[in-house]
């Protein structure tokens, strides 16, 4: 923890060393928070990107009244929820057909190498992505980046009680798709 | 039973080694058997924990950051630049301006030295023919070329007294007297005593 405190210390100053650590550190986090929210791996690409950009921006605010993970999730939770309005706000005046998410071919077989794993997380992607966008924001919190419902609370900005009824909601609903 | 809120909590963050037994005490608890195996088996699907990024595309996208902060920097110092450049501009035009209108005014207070006798002269002339003008050249150029000046036929100066003033005062005419021209000049300007003024300060 004061190893991490060092770092955030010496970023705030401008040591490039020092955030490039940290976006280390976090990177894989943005990133899967950013993939189970959309579903595709571009956007996900680019939600990781903004986000250290923002941490990077920012850091300089940030004041270690809360832990820096939830101060990241805070921003990736923001980012991803105006990328899903826009999208939907695009679908709704497009042609185009917006079915296939979660398919990005050969670019992916780099990012995972493991081909039991790609497959693992197709499947993953294509039962989050039929979750209501609020049960899948508590979903992928709770389950996946392992947060407690106090954190998530102070994400999202929603009570306790509602993120709890929305969790299980939505697990009932994956565990239905899966089956 | 159909397995409830609490038990479907425990049973996704459950690990594999507390497996067997919550799986004893769910039984116990009369839940079936077929129903938490299906269950924790969906589970064990939606589970994520071996799937890691590629170190290479990892370290790709913390230089795509870096990229683009770099960028975002030079693009901020650039405007801070472009700011810095237009203020200065800003600044030497405003002192352009105040200079010109700086040098319009000493120019027109040395122009505009009048003396005494230069007064006297103004004084004779009457003020409605006057057009208010900043230099000297345009006074002298209004008078000679005004052409609403109107006298009175008795305040006029006939031809012979005009001859006689100017036989006068003949000593005082510049080597540069045309004859004809400045006799017009004198014709114009005819009032007496302005006249004897003009010559009296030539």
């Amino acid at each position: 923890m004061n190893e991490e405190k060092d770092l955030i210390e010496r970023a705030k100053k401008g040591e490039h060393t020092a955030f490039n650590l940290l976006a280390k550190k976090y990177i894989e986090r943005i990133y899967w928070h950013a993939r189970r929210m959309l579903g595709d791996h571009s956007d996900s690409d680019e939600i990781t990107q903004e986000v250290l950009i923002v941490l990077y921006n920012k850091l300089y605010t940030f004041n270690f009244e809360s832990n820096l993970y939830t101060w990241i999730y805070k921003i990736t939770t923001t980012r991803c929820l105006n990328l899903l309005r826009k999208k939907s706000i695009q679908r709704f005046f497009s042609f185009d057909n917006f079915e296939d998410i979660g398919d990005c071919g050969n670019f992916e077989d780099n990012l995972i190498e493991d081909m039991e794993n790609r497959e693992k997380i197709k499947q993953i992607d294509k039962a989050l992505q039929t979750l209501p966008v609020k049960q899948r924001q508590v979903f992928v919190l709770r389950h996946y980046d392992g947060l407690s419902y106090e954190e998530i609370a102070e994400i999202t900005g929603n009570k306790v009680g509602t993120l709890k009824a929305n969790y299980f909601h939505a697990l009932n609903k994956v565990i239905e798709r899966v089956k | 039973m159909k397995i409830n809120e609490e038990i479907l909590q425990k049973l996704s963050l459950i690990d594999n080694s507390d497996f067997e037994k919550e799986l004893e005490t769910l039984i116990k608890l009369g839940y079936s058997k077929d129903e938490i195996f299906r269950t924790v088996n969906s589970l064990r699907k939606l589970d994520a924990t071996g799937i890691k990024l590629n170190d290479d595309y990892k370290s790709s996208l913390i230089v795509k950051v870096n990229n683009k902060v770099n960028k975002t920097n030079n693009l901020i110092r650039l405007n801070k630049i472009s700011y810095v450049l237009y203020i200065s501009l800003f600044v030497l035009f405003s002192i352009f301006i105040y200079s010109s209108i700086g040098f319009e005014r000493q120019t027109n207070n040395q122009i505009i030295t009048f003396n005494n006798n230069d007064k006297a002269i103004l004084n004779q002339l009457k003020e409605e023919d006057i057009v208010k003008s900043s230099t000297m050249t345009d006074l002298v150029e209004t008078k000679i070329h005004k052409s609403n000046i109107t006298y009175k036929p008795e305040e006029r100066i006939k031809d012979d007294e005009l001859v006689a003033i100017a036989e006068e005062n003949k000593f005082a005419l510049s080597d540069n007297y045309i004859p004809g021209v400045d006799d017009v000049l004198l014709y114009e300007c005819a009032d007496e005593e302005m006249l004897k003024s003009i010559f009296k300060n030539l």
